[in-house]
């Protein structure tokens, strides 16, 4: 009977330490300046993938830098939030998260465009984001392995040809499908490869021709060797604009005259020029949404985010929150006749 | 490219990786690899993925042998730990060892726990450094190899695949063949991949990118070995163990069980390896292929099920060889076999490596790192596990009153990874159910998985296979050519054997003589689901039915045969497993309905309270009021617990807890916490 109350005593302590360690967590938040809010505080980024993907390793690596551009120099922890095709992420964002500026994040480029195209798409009010910015735009191409014979843009229009993609709603099989409509090219997609590097393998063995929805930094970073030694050959551009490396090859707005294709595939493309987007939920308070822009802004031009972004091969060129915002704007003012041209062209 | 490395330089560059690698620096963090690794395999539901994730952003400031030091000594090993729950508690410790959890978890009830646990890690071992070796000898041929497998091939390996359910229904081939065409259909739900079209998904978000599987293997292997443990209210040995059946003299036995089928190994570990090389074809369903594979070869298979020390070793072997094969596409190429080869590629375009054509040239060193980092990790790994486990072997004397209270939350939280998604909770509920009821009725579980995992494969590679080669020019290629036949010269006995049963089993039907019970219940309920999914697939687009429906109007066919002979057949009745006293059927049906009641407890909690305090006051309420253990006691585990969680999951792992209305209501509690 001795023992009883010590036992007791220490395991209360204990207890209550283990309960104290749950619960101490961040004082409660009142209407501060915003550097006393930030002050101490662990900041939400929720990333719409798994680790180690495209959208991870831009968001990770902005995690890294941008805390100490925020006033209070907050801690950002990055959390995957897969699923949907980032769906469940824009949700959590729009909806679920709390609209204080402890939280933001990174899913698909298309998300915020893709419910005005696809009918089916789950319904998805824009004004819901408060746009942060875009660490990149970027360009897409279509690529066709040399034994091909597809060398340039005529080929693409009359010699019959493969391209590979990896299921109906990637870039892969959206950007074939958009240019096989509008061009009447002679387009046999054949889609259900796993990813994009196994359709560059199949490239390789000789079964698919090309693959189209192949972003320029990605092929360059992944398989500079075969762009260099000419077996990948690059005769078309998919952006808004042409990319710097690429002023010989036409750009797929260029290649109609007809002002409403023009349009249409504005729309269609007008996701590459927000291609990492960061946005936090609507209702964050604007002092504190200006101060995650300009964090954001400043993160852009930090010489040591640079130079890691360097070394990882990632291209960096911003695009301001408040540019995306006008960008969204502009997309759902398009008249209905060109929408539903682009919805025809994506089915 | 391959005259490049075939020189002999070859074999210097070899040592000199070894020599990188022998660094006591980054010998320090490869050991610091194989203990996460070990620990992470330990923990049931957790596997290498989480491991890759959590370990991956921690590489940054590594040199690039270090990171892969940390990351492939983590991952070589969570498939040997993996085991010791699967043994002990029947419980797989990663989607991997769900086919060790049979022999091995058999072996542990006759009080062979160690003999189990030596065999398995002898073989686990023995399949690493297969695995490593084979890499090795093919890294000059790696590119010429893999242009060879093309879809066509990979759709042939995908049938090999699927042919093992044949071997692994074992008594009950229909209902083995019914299972495992409804694990194809599961395959399906989600998102069509050639139109985009919902497939079976109800609109829920949750299933867009379809069934994630850690969730469905833990609820079909994991719960149901749980549910009984609480049914027949009993440790898991049913006797205080002898220490020396623990020690290291039981696991020598396993250790000269596995010298004694070194054949046997060989043979697992290369099929592992082999597998490994095809993308999506990962753990989950190796060791089951594997599994029917040494049932079906080895003399003597009868007594697989039921602590047969080859049904550890198969398994195991090939498990621990996959990263061999998992690693050729990846080094190769850049393409990943599977999702953790996907985090693995993350890590080397971090470290400026683009894997392809240079890792076999310029980064040889790198990529002989790599396999010497497998090695030396299989082989530490081995031995922590070797003197680690009789200390842990001991765990499986606990009493059930203890151990289900705090195994069960862990499992809720691991299945919480699968997406991290309020619907892992339902997925997992409703497959422990339908894998309890499954276990209960004898109806094999394996198929599932097996349909599961490889169906979208196969509908995959089907397509790609006949949209580039021709409806049938797929099939003429010899590598196809020659799998075929194996496939059907595997096939024919087995497949003879179930017809000549099914011939007697209809000619001994006694018409007049139907019979209604529990088993005709749940056969029929399966006809039912089966023409439910009929319907509301009829208006799928075309590309979009051609497997589903196939495998529906399958499974319909086995699924009524089966009706049949559970109504009108002249089945024995069911014989207890043994070792186990009989329980009435009433006393079955309210402990199981008690069981799945807490579980259901918990889920319904999460979204009022959070995860993290319903782990706690599950683990209390369970102990202290389900099993009447001391207040203190469960007071104490449940603290222990939920600080577990809230450090791992919640800050190495940066879980992002689900929403509850208490957090939503009290808004300060959850910035207070973050738990809510």
């Amino acid at each position: 009977m001795m023992r009883r109350p010590l036992l007791n005593r220490r395991f209360a302590t204990f207890f209550g330490v283990g309960w104290l360690a749950i619960f101490a967590g961040r004082p409660a938040d009142a209407g501060e300046p915003v550097a006393d809010f930030y002050t101490g505080k662990t900041l939400q980024m929720v990333i719409g993938y798994s680790v180690g993907g495209g959208y991870d390793i831009y968001a990770r690596t902005l995690s890294r830098y941008m805390g100490k551009h925020i006033p209070g120099n907050p801690t950002i922890v990055p959390q995957n939030m897969p699923g949907a095709g980032s769906l469940r992420a824009v949700n959590y964002l729009a909806k679920a998260a709390p609209k204080d500026g402890s939280v933001f994040g990174t899913f698909a480029r298309g998300a915020a465009m893709e419910p005005l195209l696809d009918p089916k798409a789950i319904p998805f009010d824009p004004n819901s984001l408060k746009w942060i910015g875009s660490v990149t735009n970027e360009v897409s191409t279509c690529a066709f392995w040399h034994t091909s014979g597809v060398k340039d843009w005529a080929d693409m229009q009359h010699k019959p040809y493969t391209v590979g993609g990896t299921g109906a709603s990637s870039d892969t099989d959206v950007f074939s499908r958009v240019v096989r409509h509008f061009f009447h090219l002679p387009l046999k997609l054949v889609t259900g490869f796993p990813g994009g590097q196994d359709v560059v393998l199949s490239l390789q063995r000789g079964e698919v021709d090309g693959r189209c929805g192949w972003s320029w930094s990605s092929l360059i970073s992944r398989n500079r060797a075969l762009y260099d030694s000419k077996q990948i050959i690059v005769p078309l551009q998919l952006g808004l604009r042409k990319h710097p490396d690429l002023p010989d090859v036409p750009l797929v707005l260029d290649l109609s005259n007809d002002p409403k294709i023009k349009a249409a595939l504005k729309l269609i493309f007008a996701r590459q020029a927000i291609a990492r987007p960061f946005a936090a939920p609507a209702g964050v308070p604007p002092e504190r949404l200006k101060a995650l822009r300009d964090a954001f802004d400043a993160t852009m031009r930090d010489p040591a985010f640079l130079q890691e972004a360097k070394t990882l091969e990632l291209e960096v060129a911003p695009v301001q929150g408040v540019e995306i915002e006008q960008l969204i704007k502009d997309i759902y003012a398009t008249p209905p006749d060109i929408v539903q041209l682009a919805r025809e062209a994506m089915q | 490219m391959p005259s490049d490395v075939m020189q002999p330089g070859t074999v210097s560059v070899m040592f000199h990786a070894l020599h990188l690698l022998l660094e006591p620096v980054r010998l320090l963090i490869l050991f610091g690899g194989v203990l996460i690794g070990l620990a992470i395999g330990c923990i049931p539901g957790l596997g290498g993925v989480v491991g890759l994730a959590v370990l991956i952003p921690f590489t940054y400031n590594m040199d690039a042998y270090s990171a892969f030091a940390l990351l492939l000594g983590m991952a070589a090993v969570t498939t040997s730990s993996d085991l010791i729950p699967a043994v002990l508690f029947g419980v797989p410790g990663t989607v991997g060892a769900a086919a060790t959890v049979i022999d091995g978890h058999a072996m542990a009830r006759k009080g062979e726990a160690g003999r189990a646990f030596g065999a398995g890690f002898a073989s686990s071992l023995a399949g690493g450094i297969v695995g490593a070796i084979i890499l090795a000898a093919a890294v000059p041929i790696l590119k010429p190899l893999m242009l060879a497998i093309g879809a066509p091939e990979l759709l042939a390996f995908s049938i090999f695949g699927l042919s093992m359910v044949a071997s692994l229904s074992g008594k009950a081939p229909l209902k083995g063949l019914t299972v495992a065409g409804i694990g194809l259909m599961l395959s399906m739900v989600g998102t069509g991949m050639q139109s985009g079209a919902p497939r079976w998904n109800f609109d829920w978000l949750y299933l867009f990118d379809g069934l994630p599987l850690v969730p469905v293997t833990l609820g079909l292997f994991a719960l149901p070995e749980l549910a009984d443990l609480a049914i027949d209210r009993r440790s898991i040995t049913g006797q205080p163990l002898e220490r020396r059946k623990l020690g290291l003299v039981s696991q020598w036995q396993g250790l000269r069980d596995v010298i004694d089928n070194w054949w046997l190994v060989l043979r697992c570990s290369t099929l592992g390896v082999v597998l490994g090389v095809i993308p999506g074809i990962g753990s989950a369903v190796i060791d089951w292929i594997v599994y029917g594979y040494a049932q079906r070869t080895l003399p003597g298979s009868d007594s697989f099920g039921s602590g047969d020390v080859r049904g550890v070793i198969a398994p195991e072997s090939a498990n621990n060889a996959k990263e061999g094969g998992h690693l050729v596409p990846t080094i190769a190429f850049g393409v990943p076999a599977g999702t953790s080869m996907t985090l693995l590629l993350g890590a080397f375009l971090m470290h400026g490596l683009v894997p392809g054509p240079d890792m076999l040239t310029k980064h040889l060193d790198v990529t002989y790192s790599i396999i010497w980092s497998l090695t030396l990790a299989h082989v530490i790994g081995a031995v922590i596990c070797v003197f680690g486990s009789s200390t842990l072997a001991r765990l499986a004397t606990l009493r059930y009153q203890v151990m289900l209270p705090v195994i069960l939350p862990i499992i809720f939280v691991a299945a919480f990874e699968g997406s991290r998604d309020y619907g892992d909770f339902f997925s997992l509920l409703f497959f422990g159910a339908c894998g309890w009821v499954m276990k209960r009725l004898g109806w094999p579980r394996p198929p599932l998985v097996l349909g599961l995992v490889i169906g979208k494969i196969f509908e995959r590679y089907l397509f790609i296979s006949t949209e580039i080669y021709g409806g049938v020019g797929w099939i003429l290629r010899p590598v196809v050519l020659v799998l075929l036949g194996v496939i059907a010269w595997t096939l024919y006995r087995p497949l003879r054997q179930i017809a000549e049963d099914l011939w007697r089993e209809f000619a001994r039907t006694r018409w007049s003589q139907a019979r209604f019970g529990f088993r005709s219940l749940a056969a029929a309920a399966v006809v039912a689901v089966i023409v439910a999914a009929l319907i509301t697939s009829a208006d799928w687009p075309e590309s979009e039915r051609l497997v589903a429906r196939s495998a529906a109007y399958f499974a319909l066919i086995t699924a009524l045969l089966n009706l049949v002979t559970e109504i009108f057949g002249t089945r024995k009745a069911a014989q207890p497993e043994e070792g186990k006293a009989a329980l009435s059927t009433s006393i079955i049906g309210r402990r199981a309905i008690v069981f799945f009641g807490w579980l259901g407890g918990f889920v319904a909690s999460i979204p009022l309270i959070g995860l993290i305090p319903t782990a706690a006051v599950f683990v209390f309420a369970y102990m202290a009021l389900g099993f009447r253990e001391s207040k203190r006691k469960a007071v104490l585990c449940a603290t222990l617990l939920s600080l577990f969680f809230w450090g791992v999951f919640g800050h190495v792992l940066a879980v992002p807890w689900p929403t509850a209305v208490l957090g939503d209501h009290v808004p300060s509690l959850r910035t207070a916490t973050g738990l809510m």
